[in-house]
């Protein structure tokens, strides 16, 4: 009569300290993926940093304008090239 | 177990059995120990159970409902964000003008390294710029710390650790870069190598910079337009080639917010290397040199005049002759040799007439006028380097008279454009900025609209038929005022050395942008025919920067010389249906 109780009192701790290891080896695991994908991001981040930089400087409103002179046919746009609708009669009226 | 414990235990249960058989217990007494026992186990029991609920509760509470400060810990828990020390600087548009970059510096620990030779060669070999020897002394040397080069490229970077040498270290550092190079270096100014603003923006904003870089992603958003910086740049460093002048300073200034969109000076520097630069070239003479900026000074002296109602417009002064005051004579530079109506006065810059203008205001109220315009008190305008204007102490009769046309008063350059602003966009005098403003921007009201309506009139006539015909932009409706004036030295005024200035707004019709562009000590050319007058050299200026940063930041030309033909095009579009042909397809 006492046997099965006992098995069942032996048994879950058992149960339950095996689950128990098995978590937290699961848990250092993650932790240690998460570790490294912080260090990941934080490099990106980083690498990010520098490229908006790199962007910036070849992004060089003296460098664009050297670059479109040698290789591009563009003219600065005059005053004539430049409308709105607005000011087209023909579209007049359709704002309201 | 012993004999003698034996015996001593039989002895007790002995008497136990004797006692048993002599006191006879009742049966109710024999109960009670039994009751208490039970009672006490029940205790007992009750305690562990109320333990074990707790526990299991606890269990229950952390592992299922998810609270308590661990899980908030968790859910919290998003990774850590670069944090720099300083925050980026941007333009209006988001460009940016300033970021730190972190940077590896090489060291050496000489305690850890192995063979000081082949390091010495091959750290060489990676890094032009440094000798061999040089290497080897400090992988030599004592102690455990010597930097070897500060600030390596990611190249230099790799190509050190690429050669796995012990002993040689990095350490991640920090420093500021400016993509633009010196494109902004009299605006942002630049940090230091412990990443403290020295100058310009940089400096008067430098605790501002530290305290948004806490704050991930933080950028100071300046008012500045690297695009309009650019052109604005560009064309003064042309004109100052051109005319071999000193230096020069160009301004572009929203006229209804009071933002920057450029501010130039040049020479400039390169913000990375101060130790080889001029001190004339770290010199901001936008903000900071004053100058006395002559005739462009004639447009205050109109408004003050028109705002008190001391002329209207069809008032007329005596500029027959040079106008003699105690031991002063006043010359006209472009003399008419008649009697002048004010728009005459304004467009010929007759120096004559202005100055009896401002006499007639008087020097009182000239004083309390050009203070509302901001003309004596230095600009708040966010940088360290605010130029101080120069007044006479004494504001006597004849100082009047010259202030009227732009002698006798000292003023930066971004006060005589302000004060300009607030001459056409209303009358409202609005403090100028570096930082982008969002929404509207406060004022105090110095003219009144009618006043600055007639100024805008005014000024588009110095345009069309005036001294700054050179400063027409077609279809932009250009106005704005001349002005050319000797330099002021100890003692007197310096022949042949000019300060020439345009300045004006455009378009005329709804002023929203005020150029300036001021040269310092521009000299005539043959194209010129010798002169060195603003017309000549600063006016053109202005006109090429406003032709093309004018379809940059949307404003629309009015193409006036082929209106009727245009109309007429149009209305015969409309009539057979076809769509217009855009110039830009």
């Amino acid at each position: 009569m006492i046997r099965p109780a006992l098995i069942l009192w032996i048994g879950l701790p058992a149960i339950v300290t095996i689950a128990l290891l098995l978590v937290s080896y699961q848990v250092q695991r993650l932790e240690n993926e998460l570790e490294r994908l912080e260090r990941a991001a934080m490099a990106q981040q980083e690498e990010i940093h520098v490229l908006n930089a790199e962007w910036s400087y070849l992004n060089r409103p003296e460098r664009l304008a050297r670059l479109a002179a040698r290789h591009l046919e563009l003219t600065p746009v005059s005053p004539a090239q430049m409308s709105s609708f607005a000011y087209e009669p023909i579209f007049q009226g359709f704002e309201k | 177990m012993s004999e003698l414990s034996v015996r001593a235990w039989r002895d007790a249960a002995g008497e136990m059995s004797t006692g048993e058989g002599a006191e006879k217990l009742s049966a109710r007494d024999a109960r009670r120990p039994l009751e208490t026992a039970r009672t006490r186990l029940l205790v007992a029991g009750a305690i562990f159970a109320l333990c074990f609920v707790i526990l299991g509760g606890r269990l229950v509470q952390l592992s299922l409902l998810g609270d308590g400060p661990h899980m908030a810990q968790t859910t919290q828990h998003q990774g850590d964000l670069l944090t720099l020390q300083r925050a980026d600087i941007v333009d209006r548009n988001g460009a940016l003008l300033a970021t730190n970059l972190p940077w590896q510096s090489l060291y050496v620990d000489p305690t850890l390294v192995l063979d000081a030779d082949e390091a010495a060669d091959k750290i060489a070999g990676v890094l032009p710029g440094l000798t061999r020897d040089e290497i080897f002394e400090k992988a030599r040397a004592k102690g455990s710390f010597r930097w070897i080069r500060r600030n390596l490229t990611p190249e230099q970077y790799y190509a050190v650790n690429r050669l796995g040498l012990p002993g040689f270290g990095f350490k991640r550092e920090e420093r500021r870069v400016y993509p633009h190079g010196s494109l902004f270096v009299h605006t942002l100014g630049f940090a230091g190598v412990d990443n403290s603003g020295l100058a310009g923006l940089e400096a008067a904003r430098d605790q501002d910079l530290k305290q948004l870089a806490q704050s991930h992603g933080g950028a100071l958003v300046t008012s500045l337009d690297s695009r309009v910086q650019h052109i604005v740049n560009a064309e003064l460093a042309a004109a100052i080639a051109e005319f071999d002048a000193k230096g020069g300073a160009g301004i572009v200034l929203d006229v209804e917010s009071g933002e920057i969109l450029a501010l130039s000076s040049l020479p400039d520097f390169s913000p990375y290397d101060l130790e080889s630069s001029l001190p004339d070239h770290r010199f901001n003479r936008a903000t900071l040199g004053v100058y006395e900026l002559g005739s462009t000074f004639k447009a205050f002296t109109t408004a003050m005049a028109l705002e008190y109602g001391v002329v209207d417009l069809n008032d007329r002064y005596d500029a027959t002759k040079p106008l003699k005051v105690s031991r002063f004579v006043i010359r006209d530079d472009h003399p008419q040799n008649r009697w002048l109506d004010i728009p005459e006065i304004f467009i010929h810059s007759s120096n004559i007439g202005a100055a009896q203008m401002a006499r007639d205001v008087g020097a009182k109220r000239q004083k309390e006028f050009l203070g509302r315009l901001g003309m004596l008190s230095a600009l708040p305008l966010e940088l360290i380097e605010n130029g101080r204007p120069l007044s006479p102490r004494h504001w006597r009769e004849i100082n009047t008279m010259t202030i009227g046309y732009g002698h006798g008063i000292a003023v930066t350059p971004l006060h005589l454009i302000n004060g300009f602003a607030t001459l056409v966009n209303g009358g409202i005098q609005r403090p100028p900025t570096l930082l982008r403003k969002r929404g509207e921007a406060i004022g105090t009201r110095v003219i009144a609209r009618e006043t600055s309506d007639a100024m805008r009139a005014l000024m588009r006539m110095v345009v069309e038929e005036g001294t700054g015909r050179k400063a027409e932009a077609e279809g932009y409706l250009v106005g704005g005022k001349t002005g050319t004036a000797e330099k002021a030295v100890a003692g007197g005024y310096k022949k042949n050395a000019l300060i020439t200035t345009f300045v004006g707004a455009f378009p005329m019709d709804a002023p929203r942008y005020a150029v300036l562009v001021m040269l310092d000590e521009p000299h005539g050319t043959k194209a010129t025919h010798g002169y060195a007058g603003a017309g000549w050299n600063a006016a053109p200026v202005v006109g090429r920067i406003v032709s093309q940063i004018a379809p940059m930041l949307g404003v629309m030309a009015i193409l006036p010389a082929d209106e009727d033909e245009e109309e007429t095009e149009r209305l015969l579009v409309r009539a057979d249906g076809e769509g217009r042909q855009f110039a830009s397809f």
